[in-house]
C-alpha cells in the first residue's frame, strides 16, 4: 500500500496549535507547520530537505548529532518523549526558548517519523519574570504593611523577615542591629524557613557579633552599602565562622539606615542561586529605607513617652515632640490661618520653607487646589476634628526635587482656648506615600499577571489544606466544566477527575504535599465536566507552600485546557492505526469493521461504511455502534426507511461526491434519527479512480456532541485512507480476477493441444508396437492409409491451434501486420463455405449466402477469410442441424457481413464478453480455445472495421461486420 | 461374458482410434460421444468389462455420467478408468478405479483393459 508518509499528516499535524517539525530518521525536515513556520521564521518550501540542524543554534549541533546518532543505533534517547527546554534557531539567526517533545512516529510503510514539537516559551518566561516582580513589591507591600501596624520591634522585625523571605523565596533571615553600648553587630531577630541548613545557619548566627568591619555584616555596616553574593561556597569574603556556608548558594545583605544613623543590618540567605540584580538591590534597599524610618519612629515615641512622663519638662519636650516627631506636625491660630509652629518634618513637607508667621496661603499656597485650607476653616468654624487617610497633597518643588504628589495620614484638630471658644487648629500628618504606592503597584502587578494569566488560557487555583477551601477563578471552572458562579470542593473535583486518571491525580498531589519534593506538581490528565459533562485534558502546574515544620500550608498553580493538542494526537494515532488496520489485509469488508470499530472509539457514536457497485442499492458494509445493543436498531433503521438514505446526505454525497456535514437539528430529513438522539452528521464520499464508490456516514447522538468543520477535515482524511485501501483491494481483485482467468485459458490450452496428441501417441505407440512384435506387415494398405490419414488430421487440427496462439501472441505484442490489397468478399465468403461443406454436412447444417456478385474493398484476404471461417465454423458449431444464413452487402461506404444462426442465442450480458480475449460463453465443454471471437474482433478492428452480435437466448445470433472499402485517411 | 470395452469420449479421432486399436487386439469396442449416449447403450444393455471415461465432453460430461451410473444398481459395478487430458487432481476428485492423463501409449490401455477382463471370456 502506498503509505501515506508526511504528506498525508499534514493535515493534522498543521493543525496542531503548537510548532511541529517533523523529520526523517535521517534527521531531514520533512514538515513544518503553520505554527512552527511563524515560529521559525522558515516557509514549509525552502526547509524541507533540509537537514534538522538548520533548527539548532551551531553551538548545540554536535551534542544534537550525538545524541540522534545513538538514538538511531540504540533506540536509546535522553530527550525523547521527555519535554526539554532548548534554544532553537529561527530563520533570522535570532534564538528562541522553546520546550521541545521529541516522539517517533510509526507510519507503516515509509519508515518512522522523528516528530518535533516546539513549544514556544517566551511567554511563559515572562510569565515568569512578572511573577518575580511581583514577588518583590509584594515582600516590600508586605514591610510596609507590618510596619503600619506595628508598635514594637521585637514582633515586627521577625514578621518582616519572615514575609520578606517566603515573598522572595529565601531560607533564613538575620537583623543584626546595632548594639547602642559596644557599636557591635547583634542578632536580634531571625526567621528561618525550618530547613536542616536554615536551622544551622540561624544557629551559627546567634552565637555570633561583629564589630565595624567585621566579616560581611561589618563591612556594610562599615561601608552603608548593600552586598550580594550569588556564589558562597567560593566566596572568602563571606562572614566566618560558617560551617552551613558550604550548603547555602546565597547571601544579600543589606544596611538598614534612616537620615540620622545607621541602625543594623538585614541579611538573608538562600539554598538557591540568585541574583543580586538590580531589581532586588532596589527591592532591599526600599525595605532597609522602611525599617530604618520604622526604628526612627520608635524611638521618637520612645522620646515622646518620656517626655509627656515628665510633667515639669513639658513644655521643653512638647517642643522637642514637635520638632523630632516623624510626623508633620503645625499649630494654625486666628481666622487668617497664621503658622505658630511647625515642626521639622512640616518644614520638609514645605520644601524647606520657615512658615512660622505666615499664614497658609502664603507659606503654602500649592494647599489650596488640594482643599486643605478650605478642610482647616471647617475645622476653625465648626470644631469638628478631621481625619485624613491617605490624604493627596502636593508637596512642592525645591532646587532638587520636583513638586510631587504625596499622601498623608493624620488629624487636624480644633485648638481651644480658656473659655472654650476655638482659637485655632493642629495638623499632625505622615506621609504614606510609599505604602500607597507599593499597593498601587501590588494592584498593577496582579493585573498584570491576571492579564498575563488569561492571555496565556491558564486558570488558577489557591487551595489552603488546613481550612480545605478552594479559591480558584472562572477559567479553572471551566475545566471542570463548571460555569463561573458554581460552588466547588475538592470532593468534586476528585471526582471530576477521569475514573483512569484519579489514582494518578491523587498520587501527584500527595507527592506534592511532601515537603521532599519541594512542592512541585505537573500533571496532565482527562476530567469529565460537572455540569456540561464534557470530556476534557488538563494539564496543570501547581506547588506547594510549606510553614517551618514542613506542613503544606498553601497549594496554587495554574491549569490549561489541553483537549485540542491531545485531541490532535489522538487523531495522528487514530490515523495511523486506521491506515495499519487498512493496510493489513487486501479483502477489505473486514479492515472496513474494524476501522468503523475504531472509529466509534474515538470520533463518533456511530459509524456506517455503506458501498455502491454500479448503479446497484448501496450496500452497507460495516456498522458500528458506541452501544453494542444498538447496533440492531441501527441496521433495522436503515432497513425500515430506506427512503430515508435515498432522499438523504448519503445520497447527495454519493451525487456530488463532496463531503458534508449536518446538523440534525437544522434538517428535517434526519427526524428518523431522533431515537438516537439529535446530533449532528457528517457524510464523506470514498472515491476509487475519480468514481464515488460509497459514503462514510459519521453519527455524534447518544453523546449530545456535535462535530465540528475540524472533524470534518479529519474524517475526510480517514475516507481518502479508506478509499484508497478500496481501490487497492478492487486491482487486486481485478489482478486475482485476470490471474485465474488466464490459468483458466492455459488449461483449457493444454488440454485442447492433449487431445490431438492423444490419437497421434496412440496411434504411433500401435505401429511401434506393431513393428516390435513384427506384426506390421500384416497391416492392409487400406488401413494403413486410413490410419495415417487420420494422423494427418490431427496434425492439422495442431497447427490450427498453434496458429491461433500465435496469433495471439502476435496481437498482444502489437505485431499483427495487416496485407491490404483489393480484393472480393463475395468471392473471399464462397471459398469459405465452399471449404466447410464437409463440417457443415457433418452438423447437418445447411449454409444460404445472400451477396451481390462482386464486392472489392482493400483488405487483407487472409485475415478476412480467418474471420469469416470463424463466425461461419462457429455458427455450425451452435447451430444444431438449423440453417446458417450469410448475406453480404454495401452500406454506403461499408461492407457488411452477417452470419446468423438459429442456435440458442447469447444472453444480453455475455454479448460484450464473448469478444474479450479468454472468454467464451459456452460451457467449459465445448472444444477449442475460446479465443476465436477476440482474435475475429482484433482482425476487423485493425481493419478500421467493428464486430458486433444482436442475440437474444433461444432465438439464435447475428454477428455482423462492418468493413471500411477504403481505409480512412 | 464377453472381452468387451465401453469407449466413451467426445472426440472422434480419439474415439475411433481406441476402438479400432482395442479391436485389433481382440476386444469388442463400443463407442460412445458422451454421458448420455453411453448410459443409453447401457440401459438397452451393453455390458462391458470395462468403461474408458472421458470427462470433458458436451451434453453429459464424465462426472454426471459416472454419478449416474453409481446411482443405477444395474450399473454400479461396471469398472471405469478415466482417460482426461485435465489436470490430476480434478481427475482424482471422481470415484473410479483407474486415472490415466492423456496423450497416453496403447500399451497402457491394452494393460489396463487386460487387467479388467476376464482371461479368455
Amino acid at each position: 500500500l502506498p503509505d501515506l508518509p508526511v504528506i498525508a499528516h499534514e493535515g493534522v499535524l498543521g493543525a496542531l496549535n503548537d510548532p511541529v517539525v517533523a523529520s526523517d530518521r535521517s534527521g531531514v525536515i520533512l514538515f513544518l507547520n503553520a505554527t512552527a513556520e511563524r515560529l521559525l521564521g522558515w516557509a514549509t518550501a525552502e526547509i524541507v530537505g533540509k537537514p534538522l540542524t538548520t533548527i539548532i543554534p551551531p553551538r548545540l549541533r554536535p551534542a544534537h548529532e550525538a545524541g540522534f546518532r545513538r538514538f538511531l543505533s540504540t533506540g536509546q534517547s535522553r530527550i525523547m518523549g521527555r519535554p526539554t527546554r532548548v534554544p532553537a534557531l529561527a530563520r533570522d539567526g535570532s534564538e528562541i526558548d522553546v520546550e521541545l517533545t521529541l516522539s517517533e512516529l510509526q507510519t507503516g510503510g515509509s519508515g518512522p517519523l522523528i516528530i518535533a514539537i516546539l513549544r514556544d516559551l517566551r511567554d511563559r518566561i515572562e510569565l515568569e519574570r512578572q511573577i518575580d516582580a511581583q514577588r518583590k513589591i509584594l515582600a516590600q507591600y508586605a514591610t510596609a504593611a507590618v510596619l503600619a501596624g506595628a508598635q514594637d520591634a521585637t514582633d515586627a522585625i521577625p514578621e518582616i523577615l519572615g514575609r520578606v523571605a517566603v515573598a522572595l523565596g529565601w531560607a533564613a533571615g538575620v537583623y543584626w542591629s546595632v548594639d547602642t553600648a559596644s557599636g557591635r553587630l547583634r542578632p536580634f531577630a531571625t526567621w528561618s524557613s525550618g530547613s536542616d541548613v536554615a536551622t544551622r545557619f540561624l544557629e551559627e548566627s546567634r552565637a555570633s557579633s561583629f564589630g565595624d568591619g567585621e566579616g560581611s555584616p561589618g563591612e556594610v555596616l562599615a561601608t552603608g552599602l548593600a552586598i550580594g553574593s550569588g556564589q558562597l561556597e567560593r566566596d572568602r569574603r563571606y562572614r566566618p565562622p560558617l560551617g552551613s556556608r558550604a550548603a547555602l548558594r546565597s547571601a544579600f545583605l543589606s544596611p538598614v539606615s534612616s537620615p540620622r544613623r545607621t541602625w543594623g543590618v538585614l541579611e538573608f540567605v538562600s539554598e538557591r542561586e540568585e541574583e543580586a540584580d538590580d531589581e532586588l538591590r532596589q527591592t532591599m534597599t526600599v525595605l532597609s529605607y522602611q525599617i530604618g524610618r520604622f526604628f526612627e519612629r520608635l524611638e521618637r515615641e520612645e522620646q515622646l513617652r518620656r517626655a509627656s512622663g515628665e510633667a515639669e519638662a513639658a513644655r521643653y519636650n512638647l517642643e522637642q515632640l514637635f520638632h523630632e516627631a516623624p510626623a508633620a506636625i503645625a499649630v494654625i491660630r486666628g481666622p487668617e490661618m497664621r503658622y505658630e509652629l511647625s515642626n521639622a518634618a512640616n518644614q520638609e513637607l514645605a520644601a524647606g520653607r520657615n512658615l512660622v508667621g505666615m499664614t497658609v496661603r502664603e507659606g503654602l499656597p500649592e494647599l489650596e487646589a488640594d482643599g486643605v485650607m478650605a478642610m482647616v476653616g471647617r475645622v476653625y468654624q465648626t470644631g469638628e476634628p478631621f481625619f485624613a487617610r491617605e490624604y493627596p497633597v502636593t508637596r512642592p518643588a525645591t532646587a532638587n526635587r520636583p513638586a510631587q504628589r504625596i499622601f498623608m495620614n493624620g488629624v487636624t484638630q480644633p485648638l481651644r482656648g480658656p473659655g472654650g471658644t476655638i482659637e485655632g487648629v493642629m495638623l499632625f500628618a505622615y506621609e504614606v506615600t510609599d505604602l500607597v504606592a507599593s499597593r498601587e503597584r501590588v494592584k498593577e502587578a496582579e493585573e498584570r499577571l491576571r492579564l498575563a494569566v488569561e492571555s496565556a488560557r491558564l486558570g488558577t487555583w489557591d487551595y489552603d489544606p488546613n481550612s480545605g477551601v478552594v479559591l480558584c477563578d472562572a477559567r479553572y471552572r471551566r475545566l471542570f466544566g463548571l460555569g463561573a458562579e458554581a460552588q466547588l470542593t475538592t470532593r468534586m473535583l476528585a471526582e471530576a477527575i477521569h475514573p483512569e486518571d484519579r489514582a494518578r491525580a491523587t498520587e501527584a498531589v500527595q507527592r506534592s504535599f511532601d515537603p521532599a519534593s519541594g512542592g512541585e506538581y505537573t500533571i496532565e490528565y482527562r476530567t469529565r465536566g460537572i455540569e456540561d459533562r464534557k470530556e476534557r485534558w488538563v494539564a496543570m502546574r501547581g506547588r506547594t507552600f510549606f510553614d517551618d515544620r514542613g506542613k503544606p500550608v498553601r497549594f496554587v498553580g495554574t491549569g490549561t485546557d489541553v483537549t485540542d493538542e491531545r485531541r490532535a494526537l489522538d487523531r495522528l494515532q487514530f490515523l495511523t492505526e486506521a491506515s495499519r488496520i487498512l493496510a493489513s489485509k487486501l479483502t477489505y469488508r473486514e479492515t472496513l469493521s474494524q476501522v468503523a470499530q475504531l472509529a466509534i472509539l474515538r470520533l463518533a457514536d456511530w459509524c456506517a461504511i455503506e458501498l455502491v457497485d454500479d448503479g446497484e442499492a448501496p450496500e452497507l458494509v460495516a456498522l458500528a455502534h458506541v452501544d453494542p445493543a444498538r447496533v440492531a436498531a441501527a441496521r433495522d433503521l436503515r432497513a425500515h426507511h430506506p427512503e430515508f438514505w435515498q432522499a438523504a446526505a448519503a445520497a447527495r454525497v454519493l451525487a456530488t461526491g463532496q463531503p458534508q456535514l449536518v446538523e440534525m437539528s437544522d434538517s428535517p430529513e434526519f427526524e428518523v434519527l431522533r431515537p438516537f438522539g439529535l446530533g449532528s452528521v457528517m457524510l464523506l464520499p470514498l472515491v476509487a479512480r475519480g468514481r464515488t464508490i460509497g459514503v462514510l456516514t459519521l453519527v455524534q447522538a447518544d453523546s449530545g456532541r456535535t462535530f465540528t468543520p475540524e472533524d470534518l477535515g479529519f474524517a475526510d482524511e480517514l475516507s481518502r485512507r479508506m478509499s484508497s485501501a478500496i481501490e487497492n483491494a478492487r486491482l487486486y481483485d481485478q489482478a486475482k480476477r485476470a490471474i485465474g482467468v488466464r490459468d483458466q485459458f492455459l488449461s483449457i490450452a493444454s488440454h485442447e493441444l492433449r487431445t490431438p496428441l492423444t490419437t497421434l501417441t496412440l496411434q504411433l505407440s500401435s505401429f511401434a508396437r506393431s513393428f516390435a512384435e513384427g506384426t506390421f506387415h500384416t497391416l492392409t494398405p487400406e488401413r494403413l492409409e486410413s490410419r495415417v490419414g487420420r494422423m494427418e488430421q490431427q496434425v492439422v487440427r495442431l497447427n490450427g491451434l498453434v496458429d491461433e496462439l500465435l496469433d495471439v501472441s502476435r496481437i498482444s505484442a502489437g505485431r499483427l501486420a495487416i496485407d491490404r490489397r483489393p480484393s472480393d468478399l463475395v468471392q473471399l465468403v464462397r471459398e469459405v463455405i465452399e471449404r466447410l461443406g464437409d463440417e457443415a454436412s457433418r452438423a447437418g447444417s445447411r449454409i444460404a449466402l445472400r451477396a451481390p456478385a462482386a464486392l472489392v474493398g482493400l483488405w487483407d484476404p487472409n485475415r478476412l477469410d480467418q474471420v469469416i471461417t470463424n463466425l461461419i465454423g462457429n455458427a455450425l458449431k451452435y447451430a444444431g442441424g438449423t440453417p446458417v444464413d450469410v448475406e453480404v452487402a454495401t452500406r454506403e461506404q461499408t461492407a457488411v457481413v452477417i452470419v446468423r444462426d438459429r442456435g440458442p442465442g447469447i444472453a444480453d450480458a455475455d454479448q460484450e464478453r464473448i469478444f474479450e480475449q479468454f472468454e467464451r460463453a459456452a460451457p467449459s465443454s465445448m472444444a477449442g480455445l475460446g479465443l476465436g471471437l477476440w482474435i475475429a474482433r482484433r482482425l476487423v478492428e485493425a481493419h478500421q472495421g467493428r464486430i458486433s452480435v444482436e442475440s437474444s437466448p433461444g432465438a439464435g445470433a447475428s454477428f455482423v461486420v462492418e468493413l471500411p472499402l477504403q481505409p480512412p485517411e | 461374458m464377453s472381452r468387451s470395452v465401453l469407449v466413451v469420449d467426445d472426440d472422434q479421432a480419439i474415439r475411433e482410434t481406441l476402438c479400432e486399436l482395442l479391436a485389433d487386439d481382440g476386444y469388442r469396442a463400443v463407442g460412445a460421444a458422451n454421458g448420455r449416449e453411453a448410459l443409453e447403450l447401457l440401459r438397452s444393455g451393453e455390458r462391458p468389462s470395462i468403461i474408458l471415461l472421458d470427462l470433458m465432453m458436451p451434453v453429459m460430461d464424465g462426472f454426471a455420467f459416472r454419478t449416474a451410473q453409481l446411482a443405477d444398481p444395474a450399473l454400479r459395478a461396471i469398472p471405469v478408468a478415466v482417460i482426461t487430458a485435465m489436470g490430476q487432481p480434478s481427475a482424482a476428485s471422481i470415484d473410479v478405479d483407474v486415472v490415466l492423463s492423456k496423450p497416453l501409449r496403447i500399451e497402457k490401455v491394452i494393460e489396463l483393459v487386460e487387467r479388467f477382463c476376464p482371461p479368455g471370456g
